[in-house]
């Protein structure tokens, strides 16, 4: 059975079997959207709890829904919604990223390692709102539309921060582009 | 000739694929114009593939941590079914919130020694119960517990609207009955509100409550610090948005407005001072006000009022203003 048709039978039948059939199955990704927008594992974990907290509110209310899209859209309001919350409350708007692991102990795919470390620091280092609209677009393959909808910000205005992010990653990782 | 601008915006509409026929020609011709253009456009594209990898290697949440730490938030009967021995799955759900199981059964056991607390129309009350909890007890509210509270069970009946600050004690969940509701906790503070036939509110301000209307557990909701839930007359509970920031001010002594318009301003202080307001003229009620209060007067609150929003406020009768430009 499809996995979403599998949940909503279990949502009729048992709903704390379908509790834990949902939470095992779509955690991960919540964590992860949440993650990219925030990262700091920590947190993005208490705001992946809330997430399938307030699934669990509103379990007699889910028998339309396509899991995963949901699923993936409540991870995101959660992370914009506790960004916007930090910065009202003045707070660091942006968690550090965590250390770099040591490199040297993985010997063989250090390059690879590396890399990825690097893109991703270059990704993490571009200013607040355009990494915001930039991983939205990049990897919770939002729509522009979408996007200027959830920030409250013009299609245009999300279409000149998609570029500048790309123009600023270009300079960052220049030796990775040649 | 195309601007730059422009052809960035194009070239963002290529990436999202969310770019018309017309479009696309315009980019392609724009493209093939000059071999720098091309260099530029690919430059674009290689950043936009290379960044795929950025977070390939985040850190993997442990989803059974997660899970038994959802379950344990929960408590729902999830672990009750795999636990058997009763003590122990209260130390299992420590610090965490218990959904009522059988409700009602506390107060139909006990009915002899009840210790009631009562505020009248002027009066709040600030009261220490025997395990330590302190609740705050609004105007025109009504408390009650039975004799053996603190020993065997920490079951208290709301009529009104209380603060409670719950001492902690795992072993013995503190449970508030008010109205068709049942909140139930372990250490942690919230504000109820069940005034009469209205529906019961509950905010929760610290730590995690489970609150539940007549199905007990199955209709329960876990609410966090920082938000709402009310529960109407024969209706399950329901979260919703709580945007009054002067919610806790009847027990703060504070009130305070930010940019909001006049008509809520007054419904506060209405609130808070269990006076009426009239008003002539209703354009006055959008105005916009910002303001703080502490332990405020009315006197002085009228007067702050009235030179701030330039209005004036005429006594009427007692406890009912009138308002008027």
């Amino acid at each position: 059975m499809p996995e979403n048709a599998r949940l909503q039978s279990l949502l009729q039948e048992d709903e704390h079997q379908f509790m834990e059939a949902l939470f095992k199955t779509y955690f991960p990704l919540v964590c992860k959207s949440i993650y990219r927008l925030i990262p700091d594992m920590a947190t993005a974990e208490d705001l992946a709890q809330e997430v399938f907290i307030k699934i669990w509110n509103r379990r007699d209310q889910l028998s339309e829904v396509y899991f995963k899209a949901y699923l993936h859209r409540a991870a995101v309001n959660m992370a914009l919604d506790h960004i916007d919350k930090n910065k009202r409350r003045g707070g660091s708007p942006r968690e550090v990223s965590p250390e770099v692991e040591d490199l040297r102990s993985t010997a063989p795919t250090v390059h690879v390692k590396e890399t990825k470390q690097r893109i991703r620091e270059a990704v993490d280092q571009l200013p607040e709102k355009c990494r915001e609209i930039f991983i939205l677009s990049r990897f919770e393959e939002m729509s522009y539309k979408e996007i200027a909808q959830h920030l409250q910000l013009s299609v245009k205005t999300v279409e000149n921060q998609m570029i500048t992010a790309l123009k600023k990653l270009r300079v960052s990782l220049k030796e990775f582009l040649e | 000739m195309l601007s730059n601008d422009h052809i960035d915006t194009l070239i963002a509409r290529e990436i999202e694929g969310e770019i018309t026929a017309e479009e696309m020609a315009q980019l392609q011709s724009w493209l093939e114009a000059d071999p720098a253009n091309q260099a530029y456009y690919e430059a674009l594209k290689d950043t936009w593939d290379l960044a795929a990898d950025a977070y390939s290697d985040m850190p993997e949440p442990d989803v059974a941590r997660n899970w038994q730490r959802f379950t344990e938030n929960l408590a729902t009967p999830v672990p009750l079914r795999v636990v058997t021995r009763r003590n122990s799955w209260w130390r299992l759900a420590a610090a965490a919130v218990v959904i009522v199981a059988a409700a009602g059964l506390a107060f139909t056991l006990i009915k002899n020694n009840r210790q009631t607390i009562l505020t009248a129309e002027a009066d709040k009350k600030t009261y220490t119960l025997p395990d330590g909890s302190r609740v705050f007890l609004n105007r025109n509210s009504q408390l009650s517990y039975n004799g053996r509270f603190g020993d065997d069970n920490r079951a208290v009946q709301l009529e009104g609207e209380a603060f409670f600050e719950v001492a902690a004690d795992a072993a013995n969940p503190f449970i508030v009955t008010a109205g068709a509701s049942q909140t139930k906790v372990l250490g942690t503070s919230f504000v109820i509100k069940a005034y009469n036939d209205k529906p019961v509110q509950l905010d929760v301000v610290t730590g995690k409550v489970a609150f539940s209307g007549k199905k007990g557990e199955d209709g329960a909701l876990v609410l966090t610090a920082g938000n709402t839930a009310i529960l109407q007359r024969d209706k399950e509970p329901q979260q919703i948005k709580n945007s009054d920031p002067n919610f806790m001010a009847w027990k703060e002594n504070r009130l305070y407005f930010s940019n909001v318009p006049l008509y809520k301003t007054l419904s506060a202080i209405e609130d808070y001072f269990n006076i009426k307001f009239s008003v002539a003229d209703r354009s006055l009620l959008t105005l916009s006000y910002t303001g703080t209060f502490d332990n405020p007067s009315l006197p002085e609150v009228l007067d702050v009022i009235s030179k701030t929003a330039e209005v004036k406020i005429v006594e009427e009768e007692k406890d009912v203003y009138r308002i008027s430009r």
